[in-house]
């Protein structure tokens, strides 16, 4: 009897201390696109930097991004209205946004290689690299969110979520609305910091 | 137990093990401020990344904590307000 109370006290504390947690890792990890984007205005000022043009794959990309957190919000706004029946949808609908995102980015990489910016060696130059860098980091970052959501739509359509059971789903859309905050950021930044 | 002698070796490697830095902060500094003048030089941009670096995680604190900073601020104006009603 008293250890299922301390094993549910345990539980209670430790989804009290998850997103705190998560901000505090979004927070890192902002910390990494910010300290990229730096060494980047300090790569621009210091010449030898090559101005190319950014491929229009990436704006498709843009949109696809942002389809993809608006389903989520629309995922998240079912939940909290305790409404558990559309969720999967949406939720299948920001996955696959998600990964038509991930083969629009990496299109995008093809288009900039067949231009002649290539990522390292000889004929690499700094402004194209940092593109790779910031976009591949932003990538990585975004096959951590791809999990995050699959998980959480396999755990919708078992409809193991209930109205005051939502917090895997509420981290799970923290985390995606970040990585889309994110690419916002990057895309803009690289658009017109050139 | 475990963990704490876990976390003593892990101090204790820290400590012994110092990665030895071949390079100081006056060095970097006297190579910036000697080659100011150098149309390529990495004096440039160097403080504009600084500067970008340092708003950074001002922006980020302030946004994370946007909610408890809009509670104070209200707090505080309405101690204000409470205030300037016990004076009249």
């Amino acid at each position: 009897m008293e250890k299922a109370l301390y094993v549910s006290e345990l539980m209670a504390a430790r989804q009290k201390a998850a997103k705190p947690m998560l901000w505090l890792a979004m927070a890192s990890m902002a910390m990494i696109f910010a300290g990229l984007t730096s060494a980047y205005v300090v790569r621009a000022g210091n010449g030898n930097w090559l101005i190319f043009k950014m491929p229009a794959t990436f704006l498709i990309s843009t949109a696809l991004i942002t389809a993809s957190s608006l389903n989520m919000l629309a995922a998240s706004q079912k939940a909290k209205a305790g409404v558990f029946s559309g969720m999967a949808w949406y939720l299948f609908f920001t996955l696959v946004l998600g990964v038509a995102f991930t083969f629009c980015q990496l299109q995008a990489w093809a288009e900039l290689t067949a231009t002649g910016i290539v990522f390292g060696g000889k004929y690499s130059n700094a402004a194209g690299s940092f593109l790779y860098a910031l976009t591949g980091m932003h990538l990585f970052h975004l096959a951590g969110g791809l999990i995050a959501v699959l998980v959480t739509w396999i755990k919708s359509l078992g409809r193991k979520y209930s109205a005051g059971n939502t917090l895997g789903l509420e981290l799970c859309a923290m985390y995606w609305h970040f990585l889309t905050a994110v690419w916002l950021y990057l895309f803009l930044f690289l658009y017109f910091f050139r | 137990m475990k963990t704490k002698i876990i976390l003593c070796i892990a101090v204790a490697l820290a400590v012994c093990l110092p990665l030895d830095a071949t390079a100081q902060c006056a060095m970097c500094r006297a190579s910036l401020e000697s080659s100011i003048n150098d149309p390529n030089s990495v004096a440039k941009g160097i403080n504009k990344g600084i500067l970008y670096i340092m708003v950074i995680p001002y922006v980020l604190i302030a946004f994370i904590f946007r909610k408890q900073i809009a509670a104070l601020y209200k707090q505080s104006r309405a101690g204000r307000s409470m205030a300037a009603k016990a004076n009249s």
